[in-house]
């Protein structure tokens, strides 16, 4: 494939320059190391919430809070009679008590031992939430060798279970092995996925995912904001590249296609030439109408536009000297129009509304097609439907691209989902703390994740010569 | 009236030139317009039978005088219904002051409605016979919206049976197992000895064992297995009790056609008892057939059960030459095969045999009427994929969504625009149905021809606006009607689509209103995704089902396209849309419980409680005469 | 370079006219009439006259945000500083020559309004901001001119008359009854969720028909249409047809072959390919 050579201008969320110059090839997810990494990073991170199952094991309450296999140690107080010898015996066959959490500097080191290939491969076990949680992230050599990308999950899972029947010979045995399973895996293999397990992943088994290429763009809206802690353009830029990543993985990124999908990236996500800040710098206490007249503006500004026709009452149609370019401003004034009406209300619910009717007013407005050739505005009327009504969906949170709601446009509606549940301030039930409080601890820890803008920039610098 | 549709009775037509609208009495002006209107008159049984004698272009009427549900025959029902069996098991139930707010549903008029075009079907012409039984002057009137709920409808859901429970096989690879693995030969006489035996245990009976159990045969009385084959030797020495004849079955320039697709192949189709269903879903067909047919093939060449070779066929029959109605849907929607979700727009045009039926074939100008097959096969479309599918599997719910679907097969609404539009095309390209060239610009015109006079029937009659009260309605009707012109005319099956999409333009910037929430996401996208290529927005509507991302949300719309579908192929001289295999599967209409000649009819006959489902259980049930405790002997009484 | 001043919608005809000047939020709506405060209230539903606004959250001040360049440049609005709950808002609009209608309402408030969600169903417009923004606004939508009295309500909950006839006052069909003439005006005798309210709401005279065909933003064909059978069906250059078909024929186009190739609308470059005779392939 050619390497697309034209240069954009890397800007941070304020406004400032990070990196100029860069060849749009550089910031495309085969190129870019930072976003390989961040691709290699959700691929190899499993959270173990080893006080889960510690609770688990020693309450009887697994895979859920309304399953519970109950052992009952007052049986000898109950009213009842067991046998003619004598009152009830309580037993225990479904409960133990293991102290997993007090142990864990020992089991930690123990299993980053199991996990590891060689020495010093790259493994990585933290402790977290003092001994309640693990960060674990096996190494490449071990989660590449297959071609799936469930390694990691099911390598860690299996590790902590042998781990824990290893270390606690002594009360567990073979009574023990289905429940200790559980309390890792979940209702696995009964069902499909680790349901109600403590080893987590944030990708779904692939039999979850829409079609092929859809893996990373399962984790919900609600997940990126807590891993970027709320950050609007940090949480946008991620999701963008999540979406970019994906895009690549599903065959869109190729072709005529490749350059329009790269600028979708480097234009919404990345804030590329700065036109997402400068839009919201311009309109901010303006309405989604101000941003429509703003992009628009910029667009004739830049040469992407020109006017083709005057009709005789006035009225202006406009045609693409970029179309391609022409689109990704639309997605960058969509983000924009996006951060001005939701940052307005401080509430996320009606970023579909903004999305479909910022697009509508492009259409109406210049005669020329809105994002995605009207995917922005389908997107934002199957959206607007399933985040009001009764058939289904939920909150802007629970969607994600691997949503059959939400997964029709290519790649610049959800960083725009992100943007409006970034700024909400709490009008949500099913919000980040709400779905996300274990995610955002573990992930936002990691620098590359929650703040993916700078490194994306600084990783394009490196590389640009080559193009 | 006449029952074949002539455009002439309507036009003045000089040759060479352009046929006149305007010749048609009447211009765009309020009160001539219906003289319009009349070129079908129809329309004016249809609103007398809904509103009575009224001015149908006044816009004003009277309200809050209707008794709320008392004018409604069926709720009327309803509410002495529910207020038995609140009596009889304490906890309430149907309740009508609970609709709104304190105030019962039928402040305005809830009106009745008539199915399109039974009158024309039945009547016959001097080309076409009459129905057998039919009486003059009949059509199904004054029917309730509930009678169209598919909760209430058994001939809706015994549609939905007849797929779901249906499976194809192609038999030769069976034969050519017992042919070379167990050395035995096949011939007409054992294929019918074969045929015999599953037609025994298919439903009721046993084979091969002793001492197992079978099934009450009344039970089961709709479970059969037919065989078709487009080599005419073979078909003429299969009993005839078994086997569907293409020659008698279809019309004479279809038959060739089908035979050539079908060659020597040997197909049998099996319908497993509706009542099967109940257990499971469509995957159930093919396990059940691949294990009574292994059976049966066990029985007929006598081959020791056990044997290696019967796992040859009951993997041939389960995965290696089976045809599937539907294809399995994933996770979020999961459902095995044969599910009504699966099927794909061009098999379920296929499974609607009216492109086979005397008014298909001789129906506009006397030659093949293409418009004809979309609105037939437009309505189980409909019904199955929105009624059926998308509301009651993916969303759920008692208080249906009936009214989207209904306005498409009842009071001529549709029929109206779509051979308006079809007579003006032939008169204005001057050449026959399917042969208008498929350039963009015709489709557009077409669109913006058949949208004007739509959308100038629902200003100029205001009854008309009140009939379809829900803009989606309104939406679906001028966008089918719009697809099924454009399909008829061109024979292009994605140009049509294409047109349904212009029409969102076309109705928005007129009414400044469309649909509901969601409704015209699939018709905004679908401007840029009809002619696309990227990974998950493109296929031709054929092949799409109800997981194609675009249409796997939102009512309204699939049921047109399958009818656009099944129009287009039929315009282009076609005996079958995408599948002549499912085409002939379905065509035993002398069998299968549902006469997919005639849905609309099938399902007028539901509504009037006329159509008996299969798969009852009365025969094994405690009689039950109208109550609950009524007549039970004591042991049953506290039972619910 | 000069900064660019949107159209909003073309002006070729009258009904296109209406509808740009209702868009363009530099014009000043006309105000109708004066809805007393608690009457205003008493009809919306959500709260009593002198009664606090619900909150969900804290106030701002209180909660914190968190540090994000975004916030700085995007100023809550009042609702949103004060924590309150996001309350709804849903109109009803006729087809029977409405000064207003779904999609143009939608336009509007997205002109005019900050913080809004919006959503257009056939029958209804909802709209939901912090409570006491939509009360803002909400008085625009029920004050001025794209109110009139007998074909836009207010109505939350079974929305149904948007398209049946109307009764022989002139007044929308509502099920519920909320409305009622009273001599030649229009009264409130029930809020938007059918509660009967103590003191009926006056809310004037709605315009005559003959007054309402002019100011309608929506075509019609006992009025002005949009498509004209004689320009369809002998097909006149796009010069000689209404400038809003105009732009329904151009951006079909522009949708399906941009989602094509892109390079086939630059400059319109589809136009070439058009002109080309399609040869039949039998």
């Amino acid at each position: 494939m050619a390497y697309l050579t034209e240069k954009i201008d890397l800007y941070n969320d304020r406004g400032q320059v990070i990196e100029s110059g860069i060849p749009l090839e550089a910031v495309t997810p085969v190129q870019n190391p930072a976003v390989r990494e961040i691709a290699d990073t959700f691929k190899r991170s499993i959270a173990v919430n080893l006080a889960g199952a510690q609770k688990a094991l020693s309450t009887g309450h697994y895979a859920n809070e309304y399953i519970h296999l109950p052992d009952i140690p007052n049986k000898a107080d109950l009213p009842i009679k067991s046998g003619p010898y004598g009152k009830p015996k309580a037993v225990r066959t479904r409960t133990w008590d293991v102290p997993l959490v007090e142990n864990a500097d020992t089991l930690a080191a123990k299993l980053k031992e199991k996990l590891q290939v060689d020495a010093d491969d790259g493994t990585e076990v933290k402790i977290m939430k003092k001994g309640a949680m693990f960060y674990v992230k096996p190494s490449q050599k071990l989660c590449t060798t297959g071609i799936e990308y469930t390694t990691a999950l099911t390598a860690t899972a299996q590790a902590m279970t042998d781990l824990v029947m290893e270390e606690f010979d002594d009360i567990l045995d073979f009574h023990a092995a289905p429940l200790v399973h559980t309390a890792f895996y979940g209702r696995y293999p009964s069902t499909y996925e680790f349901m109600g397990g403590n080893v987590i992943s944030l990708l779904a088994a692939s039999c979850a995912n829409e079609g092929p290429g859809f893996a990373l763009r399962n984790l919900m809206v609600n997940h990126i904001v807590a891993i970027t802690r709320r950050r609007t353009m940090e949480a946008m830029a991620l999701s963008s590249t999540l979406e970019a990543i994906s895009h690549l993985e599903m065959g869109d990124a190729i072709g005529r296609w490749r350059r329009w999908q790269s600028l979708v990236y480097a234009y919404q996500g990345l804030n590329a030439n700065n036109i997402v800040y400068d839009l919201v710098k311009e309109c901010g206490s303006g309405t989604t109408g101000d941003v429509v007249g703003a992009t628009i503006g910029r667009a004739l500004e830049d040469k992407v536009i020109r006017v083709q026709k005057t009709l005789p009452s006035g009225f202006k149609f406009y045609t693409a000297l970029d179309p391609s370019l022409w689109n990704a401003y639309t997605c960058a004034g969509t983000a924009a129009a996006v951060i001005v009406n939701q940052g307005a209300a401080r509430a996320a619910q009606g970023v579909a509304s903004t999305v479909l009717y910022f697009n509508d007013m492009i259409d109406h407005e210049t005669g020329l097609p809105s994002a995605g050739y009207a995917d922005g505005v389908g997107n934002g009327i199957s959206m607007s439907f399933f985040s009001h009504s009764i058939y289904g969906g939920g909150s802007p949170g629970v969607f994600h691209g691997n949503h059959i709601v939400t997964r029709h446009s290519k790649g610049f509606l959800i960083p725009c989902v992100a943007a409006a549940v970034a700024l909400d301030a709490g009008t949500a039930v099913y919000g980040p703390e709400a779905t996300s409080g274990l995610v955002g601890d573990i992930f936002s820890e990691i620098d590359l994740l929650r703040e993916p803008m700078e490194s994306v920039a600084k990783s394009a610098a490196e590389i640009k010569n080559k193009f | 009236m006449s029952q074949t549709r002539t455009s002439r009775e309507n036009t003045v037509v000089e040759e060479g030139k352009y046929w006149d609208p305007h010749a048609v009495e009447g211009h765009l002006e309020k009160g001539k317009t219906w003289e319009r209107m009349q070129i079908r008159d129809d329309c004016g049984n249809m609103f007398k039978s809904k509103f009575g004698d009224i001015d149908f272009t006044d816009r004003h009427t009277e309200y809050y005088r209707f008794n709320g549900v008392l004018q409604s025959k069926r709720k009327s029902e309803a509410w002495e219904i529910a207020k038995r069996i609140t009596k009889e098991r304490g906890i309430p139930n149907y309740n009508p002051d609970l609709h709104l707010h304190g105030v019962q549903m039928g402040q305005r008029m809830l009106q009745t409605y008539k199915i399109t075009g039974l009158e024309r079907e039945w009547a016959g012409a001097e080309d076409t016979p009459a129905h057998p039984g039919w009486v003059p002057g009949t059509g199904i009137y004054g029917i309730e919206m509930d009678d169209v709920n598919y909760e209430n409808n058994m001939a809706m859901q015994q549609s939905r049976d007849d797929i779901s429970r249906t499976a194809i096989n192609g038999m030769n690879i069976s034969h050519e197992t017992i042919e070379r693995r167990f050395g035995k030969e096949v011939t007409p006489e054992t294929i019918n000895t074969y045929m015999e035996m599953l037609n025994h245990n298919l439903g009721a009976g046993a084979l091969i064992q002793e001492h197992v159990t079978e099934t009450n045969p009344e039970l089961v009385k709709d479970c059969y297995a037919i065989m078709f084959t487009g080599d005419d030797d073979v078909a003429d020495a299969i009993d005839p009790r078994f086997i569907t004849n293409i020659d008698t079955h279809f019309p004479e320039y279809q038959v060739p056609q089908l035979k050539e697709q079908l060659k020597g192949k040997m197909y049998q189709v099996c319908r497993i008892p509706t009542m099967a269903l109940r257990t499971s879903d469509g995957g159930l067909a093919r396990a059940w057939v691949g294990q009574q047919a292994s059976l049966a093939y066990v029985g007929a060449y006598d081959i020791p059960a056990g044997d290696a070779v019967t796992s040859d066929f009951v993997f041939t029959i389960k995965h290696g030459d089976v045809v599937f109605s539907g294809t399995a849907l994933p996770y979020r929607r999961a459902q095995r095969v044969n599910s009504i979700g699966g099927v794909p727009y061009g098999y379920y045009a296929d499974i609607c045999q009216s492109s086979r039926t005397p008014e298909a074939v001789k129906g506009l100008d006397g030659g093949i009427d293409p418009v004809k097959v979309t609105v037939e096969a437009l309505t189980p479309g409909c019904v199955l994929t929105d009624q059926g599918w998308l509301h009651n599997y993916l969303a759920g719910g008692s208080s249906s969504w009936a009214s989207y679907v209904m306005s498409v097969y009842t009071d001529e609404i549709l029929e109206d625009p779509s051979y308006y539009g079809a007579d003006w095309g032939i008169h204005h390209y001057k050449c026959g149905v399917g042969e208008v060239p498929n350039t963009l610009e015709n489709g557009m015109q077409i669109a913006e021809v058949v949208g004007q006079h739509f959308l100038a029937s629902y200003d100029l009659y205001p009854a008309m606006c009140e009939a379809h009260f829900g803009g989606s309605q309104r939406f679906l009707l001028q966008c089918a009607a719009i697809g099924a012109a454009t399909g008829c005319l061109t024979g292009d099956t994605d140009l049509g689509q294409t047109m349904w999409m212009y029409n969102t333009h076309i109705q928005k910037e007129h009414c400044m209103r469309l649909g509901f929430y969601g409704h015209d996401m699939q018709d905004q996208m679908g401007c840029g995704h009809n002619a696309s290529y990227r990974s998950d927005q493109s296929c031709p509507y054929e092949l799409r089902n109800m997981n194609f991302p675009d249409q796997a949300m939102h009512v309204g719309h699939v049921g047109g396209y399958i009818g656009i579908c099944g129009g287009s192929a039929h315009a282009r001289g076609a005996a079958y849309c995408t599948n002549p295999v499912i085409k002939v599967a379905y065509a035993d209409h002398e069998h299968i419980q549902f006469d997919w000649r005639y849905p609309r009819r099938e399902y007028g006959r539901g509504a009037l409680h006329d159509f008996m489902p299969a798969g009852e259980r009365t025969v094994v049930c405690p009689s039950y005469a109208g109550g609950i405790t009524a007549n039970l002997p004591p042991m049953y009484e506290k039972k619910r | 370079m000069a900064k660019y001043e949107r159209q909003y919608y073309n002006k070729g005809d009258p009904i296109a006219r209406n509808r740009q000047r209702i868009v363009d939020p530099n014009t000043k709506l006309e105000k109708l009439r004066t809805i007393p405060d608690e009457g205003f209230l008493s009809i919306l539903g959500h709260r009593n006259f002198g009664e606090a606004y619900k909150s969900v959250h804290p106030p701002l001040s209180e909660l914190g945000e968190p540090e994000d360049p975004m916030r700085d440049l995007v100023p809550p609005t009042e609702g949103a500083k004060a924590g309150d709950i996001v309350d709804t808002l849903v109109m009803t609009d006729s087809v029977y020559d409405a000064p207003l209608a779904v999609y143009l309402r939608a336009w509007m408030l997205h002109n005019r309004v900050r913080g809004l969600d919006t959503g257009c169903y056939s029958g209804r417009n909802t709209v939901e901001m912090r409570a006491r923004d939509l009360e803002d606004a909400g008085r625009m939508l029920l004050e001025t001119e794209v109110c009139d009295a007998r074909r836009n309500h207010l109505r939350q909950m079974t929305c149904t008359g948007h398209s049946c006839r109307l009764d022989q006052d002139g007044l929308m069909f509502d099920a519920v009854r909320r409305t009622k003439m009273e001599g030649t005006d229009v009264i409130y005798v029930k809020n938007g969720f059918g509660n009967p309210i103590d003191k009926p709401v006056s809310i004037g005279k709605g315009l005559s028909d003959e007054e309402l065909k002019k100011r309608t933003v929506i075509y019609r064909y006992d009025n002005i249409p949009n498509l004209v059978l004689e320009e369809v069906v002998n097909p006149r250059p796009d010069e000689e047809v209404k400038e809003t078909i105009q732009w329904i024929r151009r951006i079909m186009r522009q949708r399906l072959y941009g989602n094509l190739n892109p390079e086939l609308i630059k400059e319109d470059a589809y136009e070439n390919l058009e002109q080309l005779e399609l040869k039949p392939r039998y």
